[in-house]
């Protein structure tokens, strides 16, 4: 692991900080402690490591990306088998351009992962999480039994299922298009996953994980199901949550009892055990997203789904400790710069807010 | 008295739990499990704040009605027996 850069494996990280952010070296000594330090960082993410950059010595980064000869923007795909551990990534399995392997959750993810990168980059212009091309790095089989998918903020990781509350979780396109744009949003307005900011970023996550499914199944807002989760969630009238009526998901399930999101502000709750509500609260601004695209009409991705992409990528109007009503600011705000002639988007959008009671 | 294990904060959103009664237990346990909680502050519980694990799940103990995530704990062996005994029967 040291073989190539043995200086930067022995340089704790925060003293390679402080030689790649010193002002006083000169431009060429500068880029080899920038070059150390972000080596250094890939271990840890390089994300994190490019946020504490001084500006200058992002600059440098910058530059040297500018030096490699322009890739042909195409989406890029590795999945791993963590082989019922918990290791990530784990063996790689399949690669962007290999064919299907006998593994039926490894082809899933590969799969929706690039509806997920088209949905981005075809709709939006974006080229992968980052907007750079990031590899989409995902691990199946994670753990035994494990009853979770997660975004540990490099790859994505899913688990099989108990087999008798929960499938597999790679079953989703939604589920895996939530977790990919928690990435999206890490890299964008980067929410504090914590009470109102952490409930938006979940609800990013939901919103852009049913219209990246809804643009699959080829499905307008009014024919779409909205549904979160119906395959991973064991029985035909289950599933984890419902963008169109909140609390309605599940009903008088046998483990699980009803689904508890609320689909109106009246509803807040501060649950201490999820980061303030984070996974109950999202129910709010997704439907408030569901209610809009309804009024609207058409495909959900054409207008509202814009004017949420703008607002999610937009970091001076929604802070990392954004509220609804900051996000709800934002959403007016880009309505108004990209549907100007059609008001009707911007008055959809206001009415679906104030019905959730964010005003 | 009884400490409760709770997951939550997962992709579900559901919390899985699962309890012991501390009261067969031994006495050094007991007292350790008091401690913990007896020094613990009355500050509402906020954690992973900064965390990039999105839809991970997090642990909390639970005991005499505050609880605390476990990874703001200091387990002594015995409660980090009793904690592994209690995530094997962890249910929704």
């Amino acid at each position: 692991m040291c073989k190539h850069q043995p200086l930067s494996c022995i340089i704790p990280p925060y003293m390679n900080l402080k030689l790649a952010n010193n002002e006083k070296f000169e431009k060429k000594l500068l880029a080899a402690h920038v070059s150390s330090f972000t080596l250094d960082a890939q271990i840890r993410g390089r994300r994190k490591a490019f946020t504490r950059l001084n500006p200058q010595s992002k600059e440098i980064v910058a530059l040297a990306a500018l030096k490699k000869p322009a890739k042909k923007v195409a989406v890029s795909r590795e999945v791993y088998t963590a082989g019922n551990k918990q290791v990530q990534p784990g063996t790689l399995v399949r690669k962007e351009g290999q064919d299907v392997v006998k593994d039926k959750d490894v082809n899933n993810v590969y799969d929706a992962a690039g509806y997920t990168w088209d949905f981005y980059y075809s709709l939006f212009g974006r080229n992968s999480i980052d907007n750079k091309g990031l590899k989409l790095i995902q691990t199946v089989h994670y753990g035994k039994k494990y009853d979770n998918a997660f975004w540990d903020g490099q790859q994505m990781i899913y688990g099989d299922g108990d087999g008798k509350i929960f499938d597999s979780f790679t079953l989703d396109v939604d589920i895996i298009g939530h977790e990919l744009t928690h990435g999206v949003v890490q890299y964008e307005t980067n929410l504090v996953y914590q009470d109102q900011s952490g409930a938006l970023n979940e609800s990013l996550a939901d919103i852009f994980g049913s219209m990246i499914k809804q643009r699959v199944l080829n499905q307008d807002a009014a024919s779409a199901d909205w549904l979160i989760g119906e395959n991973v969630l064991r029985g035909k009238q289950y599933a984890l949550r419902s963008l169109k009526a909140p609390g309605t998901a599940y009903k008088n399930h046998p483990d699980l009892g009803t689904d508890p999101q609320p689909a109106h502000m009246s509803g807040y709750t501060n649950d201490p055990f999820d980061n303030g509500g984070v996974h109950l609260n999202s129910g709010i601004t997704n439907h408030a997203f569901y209610l809009a695209c309804t009024e609207v009409g058409g495909y959900s991705w054409e207008k509202v789904g814009k004017v949420w992409y703008a607002a999610m990528c937009d970091k001076k109007g929604v802070q990392p400790t954004a509220s609804f009503l900051d996000f709800k600011n934002a959403t007016l705000t880009h309505a108004d710069k990209l549907f100007k002639s059609e008001n009707t988007v911007s008055k959809a959008i206001k009415k679906a807010w104030d019905s959730v009671g964010v005003e | 008295m009884k400490l409760k294990l709770i997951e939550a904060g997962k992709f579900s959103g559901l919390k899985k739990t699962a309890e012991e009664d501390l009261d067969h237990l031994p006495q050094e346990l007991q007292q350790h499990v008091e401690n913990i909680f007896s020094a613990s502050s009355e500050q509402p519980l906020k954690v992973h704040a900064q965390s990039a694990y999105r839809d991970k799940e997090k642990l909390f103990i639970e005991y005499n009605g505050k609880a605390l995530p476990i990874n703001a704990v200091q387990p002594s062996k015995q409660l980090e027996a009793l904690i592994e005994k209690l995530k094997s029967k962890l249910h929704y």
